[in-house]
């Protein structure tokens, strides 16, 4: 088991910042990790997914950012007080832009052929520069309409947000369909065998814009869920259209990839992409508390990546022979 | 006419078949048959065309001239789908398995079973899967190290055998195989001729084998159609020939048409 080496990874740095640093394997810490890994492990595993149909999506950060403030732009036009919908048609609306961006990130690469990382390093331009421009970089406080608020990332039960709990479910659904679905099984094999899966039937375009749709769906819902978090303890969220973007698009490719996703396609799992976004969380959060500045939390990071994508290309060599 | 191998019946007939390349006649009138439950070789020399034809019959060309039957009826395909969906196979050799997926899930690709449970979300069952796609192989005395073991660790001949298989299992009419053998050790070749001795005692599919190492197929072959320059040169039941009569006909047949 290739996550095997990450998980034990993990836990030597888990060692290593509690014994430089009391304050480290404390609860009030854990939450701080948690958070963390909470906002971007969704996307991770969503990557991962693509990953293993031998795509990619660097688009997703923009997604993040931009389905929360399309949200905000269609709740002002469809008050409740006014119009009685407000997130009624808000929240369907924002998911469905960001559906919709996958869907041309699919398209455009299947039927095209342009590579997925070129497409979707365009569409992060386009996002990005959509954004500011309908936003003019300035952020919005998010309204509060209940239950929609609650649900969608401001909702606290018992003490734990409801992110946490969605976020946990969806990581058990894509387990699930990788293992327990066609679409598993058919994305494994369209990412190992392009044209042997083709060849025996496997709906090889239909799986990967289906992939592609995931993964920008699952960023805008977890954009949304983000946004809305101050809610939780009790400030306003807001609809920041510099949240996300390339640092969780980077995030989440390097989560996928530290947890044992190969860019070629074939093979990867959601175990891994919660490992690899927690060895970053670990990583980053043990930094800052013994005192380290951020360059050396991004030297690390950085060595991490290569280090853990040599690993995985060495140990599927090994299991070929 | 030779008398009938099989049970008689054509299965496939290829009837007056001609193929140019532009100036190059890769095929020309060509007719052959493929009784039902027989296993015909297809031998000759590169270029000989062996694979423009059973080319022509998944699918992959269409024959300047000809016609194809199946089953005594006359059929045109216009891709390899149309050409699977009355169920003529072919068996590709690297393209075959998908390393990534388990033994079982590569048998049962594209055409999985799965839990009764809801209508919408519906489940693999992979239980099912894996024991049907088990007793099968057992069936065909087919050896693997373990049903859920990634294809990736199988060999080369268990790599093939489980490729045919899987033809077989979603029954295929007609296999073609184009040299199931090449590039396999003795015992591993050995597997692979083992399991087409095995479909023929069961005698539900036609196989058509190319190969142009005749020591290898004439062992599990009935009858051998030789192909020279685009053109059926000669026709022998293995009963009546040997491999010497065989390398006879094709290098005096090669100089025959050179001359």
């Amino acid at each position: 088991m290739r996550e095997g080496a990450v998980v034990m990874v993990t836990v030597v740095m888990f060692a290593v910042f509690t014994s430089l640093n009391s304050g480290f394997f404390t609860i009030a810490n854990s939450k701080t990790l948690a958070d963390f890994v909470v906002g971007n492990v969704a996307v991770a595993a969503a990557q991962v997914m693509l990953m293993i149909v031998g795509e990619i999506d660097l688009s997703v950060g923009q997604v993040y950012a931009l389905a929360p403030y399309l949200m905000y732009m269609v709740y002002q036009q469809s008050l409740p007080e006014k119009h009685g919908l407000g997130f009624t048609v808000a929240i369907p609306a924002a998911i469905l832009a960001a559906a919709l961006v996958g869907f041309i990130n699919g398209v455009v690469t299947v039927r095209l052929r342009v590579p997925s990382l070129i497409t979707t390093l365009g569409m992060d331009y386009f996002l990005g520069g959509f954004i500011i421009y309908i936003s003019h970089g300035e952020y919005q406080i998010m309204p509060k309409q209940e239950p929609y608020t609650a649900l969608f990332g401001g909702g606290v039960i018992s003490g734990i947000e409801l992110t946490y709990v969605w976020t946990a479910g969806a990581l058990i659904l894509l387990a699930i369909v990788l293992a327990r679905m066609r679409h598993g099984i058919w994305s494994i094999a369209t990412g190992s065998n392009l044209f042997g899966s083709r060849e025996v039937g496997v709906g090889i375009h239909r799986t990967k814009i289906m992939n592609f749709v995931l993964a920008s769906v699952i960023a805008g819902i977890w954009g949304i869920f983000i946004a809305n978090r101050a809610y939780t303890f009790g400030a306003q969220g807001v609809a920041d259209p510099t949240l996300g973007g390339d640092t969780l698009t980077l995030e989440s490719v390097a989560a996928a990839v530290i947890g044992g996703t190969s860019l070629l396609g074939g093979s990867g799992t959601v175990i891994g992409a919660l490992a690899g976004s927690l060895l970053i969380a670990v990583l980053q959060d043990g930094l800052i508390l013994v005192g380290a500045t951020a360059y050396i939390y991004q030297t690390l990071l950085g060595a991490a990546i290569i280090l853990s994508m040599a690993l995985n290309i060495t140990a599927r060599k090994w299991a070929r022979r | 006419m030779s008398e009938t191998v099989g049970n008689g019946t054509a299965e496939v007939k290829m009837e007056g078949i001609s193929k140019n390349f532009g100036a190059v006649k890769a095929l020309d009138d060509v007719t052959i048959t493929l009784h039902r439950g027989e296993v015909l070789g297809i031998v000759g020399d590169n270029g000989a065309g062996k694979s423009t034809l059973i080319k022509i019959l998944s699918g992959v060309f269409q024959p300047d001239k000809g016609e194809i039957y199946f089953e005594g009826n006359k059929v045109t395909f216009h891709s390899p789908i149309e050409a699977r969906k009355i169920g003529i196979e072919t068996i590709y050799q690297d393209l075959a398995l998908i390393d990534d997926l388990s033994v079982y899930h590569n048998i049962f690709l594209a055409k999985e079973e799965f839990l009764h449970a809801t209508p919408v979300v519906r489940f693999l069952n992979n239980k099912k899967m894996e024991t049907s796609a088990g007793h099968f192989l057992q069936d065909l005395k087919v050896n693997v190290p373990e049903i859920d073991a990634k294809a990736r660790v199988l060999s080369g001949g268990q790599r093939q055998a489980i490729a045919i298989a899987r033809s077989v299992f979603f029954s295929a009419k007609v296999l073609i195989m184009d040299e199931p053998t090449a590039a396999l050790g003795v015992v591993e070749t050995k597997r692979v001729l083992d399991l087409i001795e095995e479909l023929k005692k069961r005698g539900d599919v036609s196989i058509i084998i190319i190969a142009h190492n005749l020591a290898h197929v004439i062992a599990v072959v009935d009858r051998i159609v030789i192909l020279t320059r685009g053109r059926v040169l000669a026709e022998r039941k293995t009963k009546e020939t040997s491999v010497d009569d065989l390398t006879e006909i094709i290098s005096k047949g090669a100089e025959g048409i050179a001359a």
